[in-house]
């Protein structure tokens, strides 16, 4: 995912978060988006948390920024999307806490690349996870996926769409 | 759903944040760059807002140091850098 311009992504991100439809949400801290100092200048980070009774939703994303050879601008460089219990003293905090539990997670990471978490395993890679493009989520098909997950009771995999390959 | 814009951080905050980070976990931050097994030695999503945080300072140090990456053959104060050369620098 690209921006020209901070403007740009936060009128994609009013757009899009329009769309979603939170529903049993007993609170929310954020969408909030980190800039630094140059207003419209990437780097910026972006962090949401939305509540709802016992389980969350962490949702983390990093832009940086792109060569002014290469059109400048600022790239999706880093992105986790998780879903799974509230840990003791989340609730509220934006501050890092360890996880216990998770029931999914789709990760870009900038050095370990795309992967998941899933059923107790840790960074399953793109190689071993089907029919989810994990590279190309956002944050709103997550929520929306999750949301439709929580309402349907519908197993994780079948609303995602994907299927974990056994390692070969 | 409105998102809503942060105070962005003094380069004092983070160079405060990365520091206290090499000394939670032990690792400096070359290292956290360079190696693999110290990048994974820290927990993800840590690791995520120590990469943001050094790409923040780079964003934030004072525009002649890296001007003079840019310009090396230029005298330091001759100019300054737009901020396109700025991000090519910081990008080299």
């Amino acid at each position: 995912m690209f921006f020209q311009t901070l403007a740009d992504f936060e009128n994609w991100f009013d757009v899009e978060s329009e769309k979603v439809k939170l529903e049993g949400v007993v609170s929310q801290t954020g969408p909030f988006i980190r800039p630094t100092a140059e207003p419209g200048e990437p780097p910026w980070a972006v962090k949401w948390l939305i509540f709802f009774k016992g389980k969350y939703l962490r949702l983390n994303e990093n832009y940086y920024p792109k060569s002014s050879r290469s059109g400048g601008g600022a790239y999706r460089a880093h992105f986790s999307y998780h879903y799974g219990n509230i840990p003791p003293k989340r609730q509220g905090s934006l501050a890092w806490q360890k996880e216990e539990q998770v029931d999914f997670r789709i990760d870009l990471d900038v050095r370990i690349g795309p992967h998941i978490h899933f059923k107790g395993e840790n960074h399953l890679p793109q190689s071993r996870v089907s029919g989810l493009q994990i590279s190309d989520q956002t944050m709103f098909t997550f929520i929306n996926s999750i949301q439709d997950h929580r309402k349907s009771g519908t197993p994780i995999e079948t609303v995602f769409g994907f299927k974990v390959e056994p390692v070969k | 759903m409105k998102i809503t814009r942060l105070q962005p951080p003094t380069i004092e905050e983070v160079q405060r944040t990365i520091s206290a980070l090499e000394k939670e976990f032990r690792v400096s931050s070359g290292n956290f760059a360079s190696n693999a097994r110290a990048y994974r030695s820290v927990p993800e999503d840590i690791a995520a807002d120590w990469d943001l945080a050094l790409h923040q300072l780079e964003a934030l140090r004072p525009v002649e140091t890296v001007c003079y990456w840019q310009t090396a053959s230029v005298p330091r104060c001759e100019r300054q850098c737009n901020a396109d050369e700025r991000r090519e620098a910081v990008a080299a």
